[in-house]
């Protein structure tokens, strides 16, 4: 489900690709900071090819952890102005020329409205490498 | 009441500032130059990075750049965030520490009310109360959708506002608990998202009805389920029950002379002029009979579904509320 933040997930700038390697920058959908503990990674796919969770990092604040501990960090707060960085091994190098197609789900659970979980999805298609 | 008690909450300008086209710097000069205040509001997790702690030279910045345009902080809106930790929500204990820093930025920054939300219990503002008094600020929870002032936590509120009888307690209302209807934005919006249309109408058929707003939110996810939708379907319809439930703006009366602050919710206008969901023609007439001399935030939501101006759909909610005042005022 696409909103108003959807256009801002993935940054325009910061795409890169060496190989198996991808990283790129993303916005906090939200108009306010939150904790990392309510940040979920829903679903990164290039080129349709989905990265397994397992297998995605992600910096805020200068500090790197593993998409799949982002529950924990409940005293890591992503403010609403700064991009994180999203780096992800990929199962294989993609086969394809450029432009190579991003696509981000990211779940939030905005921890004072409790039941909610804003989905926020995005793709834009990346030049540069 | 005064014109002058309609002002601005920053949140509705987020289109402006999250896309880093204004600092908060900057939209407070633009709230002085189109005369948008001198109440302002900020949402402290918004607009202070780092918040609730905020550096002694942020907080001298911003009250410098409030005096340099004449502008008066009315409320800082704070957050209560009882469901951080995903595996259970935070105890009283835990809630009350939380909340302490936020007050203290609070009086830093010079606002003399917090906004609390209905997930800080009872029990959380009262272990509030000796910071509120020694720093003489007043706390208020936002009764906000799904929330009315007749539900059974406003009695809770209304119970220990009643025993300790402290002039740092009050009621923060929102005006999405006065809706009519859904915002047709937000049902065209999810339409051209290519929700089905069967499913737009159980929600709207739904929440027209009469009853609690939780009991209607769980009724239409089961509904929905039941008539084959899927959760990503319904999922994120359900956000229509978090933002506005209806209530007869006369129920504000009741809690009157307890109301610190108020955020005059607005999605859209219709082409006279009129917001299409929210009857303010029949709101402020209530707080001006009520006699409420606090401020009313300009509080535009329409940034989850919209790329509009901030800026522009506050102006125009202004001139609407300036209008109600002075008709009303001139048939008193």
């Amino acid at each position: 489900m696409r909103n108003n933040f959807s256009e801002f997930l993935l940054s325009p700038t910061g795409f890169e690709l060496h190989g198996r390697q991808m990283r790129l920058q993303i916005r906090l959908p939200w108009y306010r900071a939150l904790p990392l503990s309510v940040v979920e990674i829903g679903c990164l796919r290039l080129d349709g090819v989905e990265v397994p969770i397992g297998d995605i990092r992600i910096t805020v604040n200068g500090r790197t952890v593993a998409a799949s501990a982002l529950g924990e960090l409940t005293d890591e707060v992503w403010y609403v102005l700064d991009d994180a960085l999203l780096e992800a091994t990929l199962p294989a190098a993609p086969s394809g020329p450029a432009p190579h197609t991003v696509e981000l789900t990211l779940k939030l659970f905005p921890p004072y409205i409790p039941g909610l979980a804003w989905v926020t999805q995005s793709s834009r298609a990346y030049r540069a490498t | 009441m005064q014109a002058s008690q309609i002002g601005v909450t920053l949140f509705s300008l987020t289109n402006e500032f999250y896309s880093r086209q204004y600092t908060v710097e900057q939209l407070l000069a633009k709230v002085a130059e189109l005369g948008m205040g001198p109440g302002v509001e900020v949402v402290g997790f918004q607009s202070f990075r780092g918040f609730p702690h905020v550096s002694a030279a942020d907080a001298a910045r911003f009250r410098d750049a409030m005096a340099r345009h004449q502008l008066t902080p009315t409320c800082l809106a704070i957050n209560s965030d009882a469901f951080i930790r995903r595996d259970r929500p935070m105890s009283v204990d835990e809630a009350v520490a939380y909340h302490e820093p936020q007050i203290r930025a609070a009086a830093q920054l010079g606002f003399p009310v917090v906004r609390t939300q209905f997930t800080a219990q009872p029990a959380v503002l009262e272990g509030l109360l000796p910071l509120l008094e020694q720093l003489n600020v007043k706390a208020g929870p936002e009764v906000h959708s799904p929330m009315t002032v007749n539900s059974p936590l406003m009695l809770e509120y209304l119970e220990l506002f009643a025993r300790l009888r402290s002039p740092c307690f009050g009621f923060i209302p929102d005006f999405g608990s006065c809706a009519v209807r859904p915002p047709p934005g937000f049902v065209d919006y999810f339409r051209r998202q290519g929700s089905p249309p069967a499913l737009l109408d159980l929600l709207q058929r739904i929440w027209l009805q009469s009853g609690d707003t939780n009991a209607k939110r769980e009724e239409f996810v089961r509904r929905a389920a039941e008539a084959g939708f899927t959760p990503p379907q319904f999922g994120p319809l359900t956000v229509l029950f978090s933002i506005v439930c209806p209530q007869d703006p006369r129920a504000w009366l009741a809690i009157m002379p307890q109301i610190i602050h108020v955020h005059g919710k607005f999605y859209e206008f219709d082409a006279a002029g009129n917001e299409t969901s929210i009857p303010y023609d029949q709101l402020l007439p209530v707080f001006i009979e009520g006699g409420y001399r606090g401020y009313i935030s300009s509080e535009y939501e329409g940034t989850m579904f919209s790329p509009a101006s901030g800026l522009e759909m506050v102006q125009r909610h202004q001139a609407l509320c300036r209008r109600i005042i002075a008709t009303a005022s001139a048939a008193a």
